[in-house]
């Protein structure tokens, strides 16, 4: 399938301690970032074996217990819905993190072995130390981006977007990446907004089988889709609502991501907003649907100092500039609002 | 029995919460489970003790509300005379219930609101909404919130203290040898409280901890607040000279 599909762009010059997120946020397209954690300890350790990833791995783990999903052979590494979409066909398990590298060592060689898969899992919670060696330099953007690391085997994470901006270091093991715009949502046949396999509604479409009679403008989706492996020690750059589709290729994996936002902390994800438009417009008449997409290009999509422009300063309140104080208000507003 | 549920605004969209008080809710007891998180608001109407569980050897804080068994003074008809409701009644059919939740990647314990459908304070017809009309949180249920929370800091909190006060030797037994009048006498035993001497001779490390961890205030609310047995002698008085007068006119 991926055959035709467009290789996504690389550039090799990118170093640890100087990321150019500006250049890469200018850019709006997914980059793959060559060599870019080369250099870190655990790369090194698994290229030799994973083992040696393992043990550098538990050289840091403090013992709290973890969170993972555990899915059996037949899911085939796809962390998806069972046949009804109301449930995972994954379990959540609570255990250790020795626990789970035992696991996964066990089924080094199984040709068909369940799945194991930790997600997301924030990196000083559980690995403190590790970040001295091997990390990236955020924090000479002036960015807090605490890393989380997903440690797993033939993992499939179907094609979802993220509400932040993403650099994925792919560690160890290989991955491969399957990339999409995000105006291609509706060639994506998006699922349940609850539950999600990982948090984001994810593509309803088997990339591994796609069944087009289901999904026919998943064609369109392909035609435009781009796609990478990376190596130990490769990174790439997603940016924020991209939609991603990634496929652990090896028996042992771990993937280090930072995730940051393109904006200050005060500003809360819009799936909030999404969810209050979908109770408040969507239902509504065809003809106050369009008014409505009026008033919001109008108030919010249009340039931001659009609707404040005309009034005298003092009395744009939100149409005017948003700060942490004003948005306190907001919220304050709201709650208030909501609580009916 | 109690028939503990996740409260939640679908599930329990028109659960009311009778607030009259009497025996039928439960009300007729003789002391209350306290929290030194309302010591403060205790110590103007209450007399406040502590237990020791002999199983756990754990210590608790109570207030006296009568003396004998099931001897409430503050419960009147359906009334409680005081200005402050202790939490463990204010709290009604509702609980702090523990969920472990996966938040942002980490697991955490967070703490929900359970409700005990059983409880005789539990009605759909009667009392305070628990939720509005379209399903917000209801003026009650905010104030249920903030009482739930002082009793989870009081109970987390007040571990630390008691231990403090033991490992200073500053908790004794009490012995409440009450004469209300030539017939009526009431003797109230397994009460602990603390001891003001040993408190008065602590040595200035001792004391100088106790008020950087707050516990000082505490040990001071607790002494202070045994005048409130005059209140509550007064009123079994009233109430046995009650008595007598019916007796008489009968």
């Amino acid at each position: 399938m991926t055959e035709s599909v467009a290789s996504v762009h690389e550039r090799s010059d990118v170093q640890a301690d100087a990321l150019p997120l500006d250049e890469l946020l200018e850019a709006g397209q997914p980059v793959v970032l060559r060599g870019l954690v080369s250099g870190w300890a655990l790369t090194q350790a698994g290229l030799r074996t994973p083992a040696d990833a393992m043990a550098c791995l538990g050289s840091f783990y403090n013992k709290r217990p973890i969170q993972y999903s555990y899915g059996s052979p037949d899911i085939a590494g796809r962390v998806f819905y069972t046949d009804d979409f109301r449930a995972i066909n994954c379990e959540v398990r609570r255990g250790s993190l020795t626990e789970l590298l035992d696991e996964l060592t066990v089924h080094l060689d199984d040709p068909h072995p369940p799945t194991w898969y930790m997600a997301s899992a924030p990196i000083d919670a559980l690995l403190p130390g590790f970040r001295e060696a091997d990390d990236l330099d955020f924090a000479a953007c002036g960015i807090d981006a605490p890393p989380r690391i997903w440690i797993g085997n033939r993992t499939i994470a179907s094609a979802h977007y993220d509400a932040m901006n993403n650099i994925a270091c792919c560690a160890v093991g290989r991955r491969r990446f399957t990339l999409f715009p995000p105006e291609q949502i509706a060639n994506l046949y998006p699922g349940p907004l609850e539950p999600t396999p990982g948090g984001q509604a994810v593509s309803m479409v088997d990339l591994a089988c796609p069944d087009f009679e289901r999904h026919p403008r998943f064609r369109d989706a392909l035609a435009v889709a781009q796609s990478t492996e990376l190596e130990p020690g490769d990174a790439i750059f997603i940016p924020n609502l991209w939609w991603h589709h990634v496929e652990g290729l090896e028996p042992f994996n771990v993937l280090v991501n930072y995730w940051w936002s393109s904006v200050p902390n005060y500003v809360p994800t819009p799936m909030n907003a999404l969810y209050h438009a979908l109770w408040t417009i969507r239902d509504r008449p065809e003809r106050e649907k369009h008014a409505w997409r009026e008033i919001f290009e109008y108030y919010v999509f249009g340039p931001s100092s659009h609707a404040g422009a005309h009034l005298p300063e003092a009395a744009r309140d939100v149409l005017g500039p948003l700060d942490e104080t004003r948005v306190r208000q907001l919220r304050a507003m709201l709650l208030d609002r909501l609580n009916r | 029995m109690a028939r503990y549920e996740m409260l939640n605004n679908v599930a329990h969209k028109d659960l009311r919460v009778a607030l009259r008080f009497g025996k039928s809710f439960g009300d007729a007891a003789g002391m209350l489970p306290a929290y030194p998180t309302e010591y403060a608001e205790l110590v103007r109407e209450y007399p406040i003790f502590f237990r020791k569980d002999n199983e756990s050897g754990e210590y608790q804080s109570v207030v006296l509300l009568g003396f004998g068994g099931d001897e409430n003074l503050y419960l009147q008809d359906d009334q409680w005379k005081a200005n402050y409701l202790p939490a463990h009644v204010a709290r009604g059919p509702f609980l702090i219930g523990f969920q472990e939740q996966n938040v942002d990647g980490e697991l955490r314990r967070e703490t929900v609101i359970n409700v005990d459908m059983d409880h005789p304070r539990i009605s759909f017809d009667e009392g305070e909404s628990v939720f509005l009309s379209q399903g917000g949180n209801s003026p009650y249920l905010e104030h249920i919130t903030t009482v739930l929370r002082g009793i989870r800091d009081g109970l987390d909190g007040g571990k630390a203290m008691y231990e403090a006060f033991d490992s200073m030797g500053l908790i004794q037994p009490i012995k409440l040898d009450i004469k209300f009048d030539e017939q009526h006498n009431a003797n109230v035993t397994g009460l602990l409280s603390i001891d003001r001497e040993k408190l008065a001779a602590l040595d200035a490390e001792s004391l100088h901890s106790l008020h950087r961890s707050g516990y000082l205030e505490g040990a001071y609310l607790v002494l202070a607040s045994m005048h409130n047995l005059r209140r509550l002698m007064g009123e079994k008085q009233r109430r046995l000279s009650l008595e007598e007068v019916a007796a008489n006119a009968g």
